[in-house]
């Protein structure tokens, strides 16, 4: 599978962390930094709105295997050109990646469970991280751009 | 049977004292442990044994003793002590027992031992090994 | 209908922890308990204090890890919490599974008793009077357990009620669930 970028939103809607993998050949936009937090800061209203809009359930959705959490709100956007698929954890961090079509919703989904766990790895357990601020752990990023590679 | 049981430091300071049935000579148990240091401070280093069996004696009294790697100097003076194999268990077992004291976060080395779980454990042990 | 807990707190335990020598890790946590006596000249209250907020610190960031191992979602009610945390949570950060006990009647209370306290081996509290009705030698398990909920929106009140350390007959942490910070619930979650 082909990822093309992730973004990791805080609980609040704030960009942590951006990254787009092979931005030269990838096929996607690079943007300036500030595009990328008013990107982030969308994406994350209009989760909410749509969770906002789906009307409660009787029955819960089938529990799944991944820790993903995001049953109600935004959860895929379809483009001509990529897939964009939004995952959320109990703790409200979302991890956001944009991949090439034709790549599965679980797949895509494996994937962000494995971002979640080198996050808990090597950003939660880095004692200089500070909660919710951006992420600038190198070895979260070599991690990360290992397993974008593998999957 | 009777016994005297001195914890030396490395400073040669008294960490922990116990005596069984020591009447007649009670008072001056410290200073007939004391004396014999000396003594064993010699053998030490003579060989990489731990335990010294009968390296001095004071009336009918004989001294025992056990050096740790930590060079903490455990002192027995006794009177008709069951057997040498039972006071070479005791010197391990005490060991342990030190150790276990050792690793309490809010112990430090050459302190003087006040716990009182210590003290009864030193106790069963000199009931288990010699009858006391 | 209630999940077999006990199984994937082994499971998670066995295949999925890192693990190190329990002395290492104990001897670690005294010295810094040693150390926090020494800096706070024995304010004992004073220790507990920084116990606990060394601990949240620690579970705040922990949750994270328990969620990436565990995969679990949000708990139906408080027991399901009680179930997870003794049986998941304990297991598998420190491979003991206390027990759950005395919930109240509405729920919102329990304590947990620990029938073995893997940071409090070895562990004599100072002999100043003071240490025994002062201290609590383990609270950073209190503030681990207040940072984590409360990461998962659960607003808890968290203290020791009892240590053996103390001279009681076990250890135990009581838990009251003070309110679910519902607000606070990411969007999205049904």
């Amino acid at each position: 599978m082909k990822v093309l970028s992730l973004y990791l939103l805080n609980k609040s809607g704030g960009l942590i962390y951006q990254r787009d993998f092979n931005p030269e050949s990838n096929g996607i936009n690079k943007l300036s930094s500030n595009d990328y937090l008013i990107t982030a800061g969308t994406l994350h209203s209009i989760h909410a709105i749509v969770a906002g809009l789906t009307p409660p359930v009787l029955y819960p959705i089938q529990e799944n295997q991944t820790g993903n959490q995001n049953q109600t709100g935004l959860f895929q956007v379809e483009t001509e050109k990529f897939n964009l698929f939004i995952y959320q954890t109990l703790t409200g961090l979302k991890i956001i990646s944009i991949v090439q079509k034709g790549v599965s919703q679980e797949t895509a989904t494996r994937f962000m469970a494995n971002v979640h766990s080198i996050y808990s790895d090597y950003v939660m357990k880095n004692p200089f991280y500070t909660l919710d601020m951006p992420i600038k752990c190198q070895l979260f990023s070599n991690k990360v751009l290992l397993l974008s590679e593998a999957s | 049977m009777s016994l005297y049981l001195a914890l030396i430091g490395t400073r040669d300071n008294p960490l922990y004292e116990m005596e069984i049935k020591m009447d007649p000579i009670r008072d001056f148990c410290p200073f007939i442990v004391h004396s014999a240091l000396d003594i064993i401070e010699d053998l030490q280093w003579k060989t990489n044994q731990l335990y010294f069996k009968n390296i001095d004696n004071y009336d009918n009294y004989s001294i025992s003793g056990y050096v740790t790697p930590g060079n903490i100097k455990f002192m027995i003076l006794y009177q008709n002590l069951r057997s040498d194999e039972a006071i070479r268990q005791f010197f391990g077992e005490l060991n342990d027992l030190y150790v276990k004291t050792l690793l309490s976060p809010f112990y430090t080395i050459n302190e003087a031992i006040r716990s009182k779980a210590f003290d009864q454990k030193v106790r069963m042990l000199s009931r288990k090994y010699f009858n006391l | 209908m209630s999940k077999p807990y006990k199984l994937i707190g082994e499971d998670v335990y066995k295949n999925r922890t890192e693990k190190i020598n329990s002395e290492l890790f104990t001897l670690t946590y005294g010295s810094v308990v040693a150390q926090l006596c020494r800096d706070y000249n024995n304010d004992y209250k004073k220790v507990n204090e920084q116990l606990e907020s060394m601990g949240y610190n620690i579970g705040i960031r922990l949750i994270e890890e328990f969620l990436a191992k565990t995969n679990f979602g949000r708990c139906i009610n408080f027991k399901e919490t009680a179930e997870i945390i003794s049986k998941v949570g304990f297991k598998m950060f420190l491979n003991t599974t206390p027990t759950v006990d005395n919930f109240s009647a509405d729920g919102k209370q329990f304590n947990l008793i620990l029938e073995d306290n893997p940071l409090a081996e070895f562990v004599e509290l100072p002999d100043d009077n003071k240490a025994v009705k002062e201290l609590w030698y383990s609270n950073v398990l209190v503030g681990v357990l207040k940072g984590a909920l409360q990461m998962v929106q659960l607003d808890v009140d968290v203290s020791f009620v009892k240590d053996i350390l103390r001279g009681d007959p076990s250890t135990e942490i009581k838990l009251r669930l003070n309110k679910i910070l519902k607000d606070e619930i990411p969007a999205g979650e049904d």
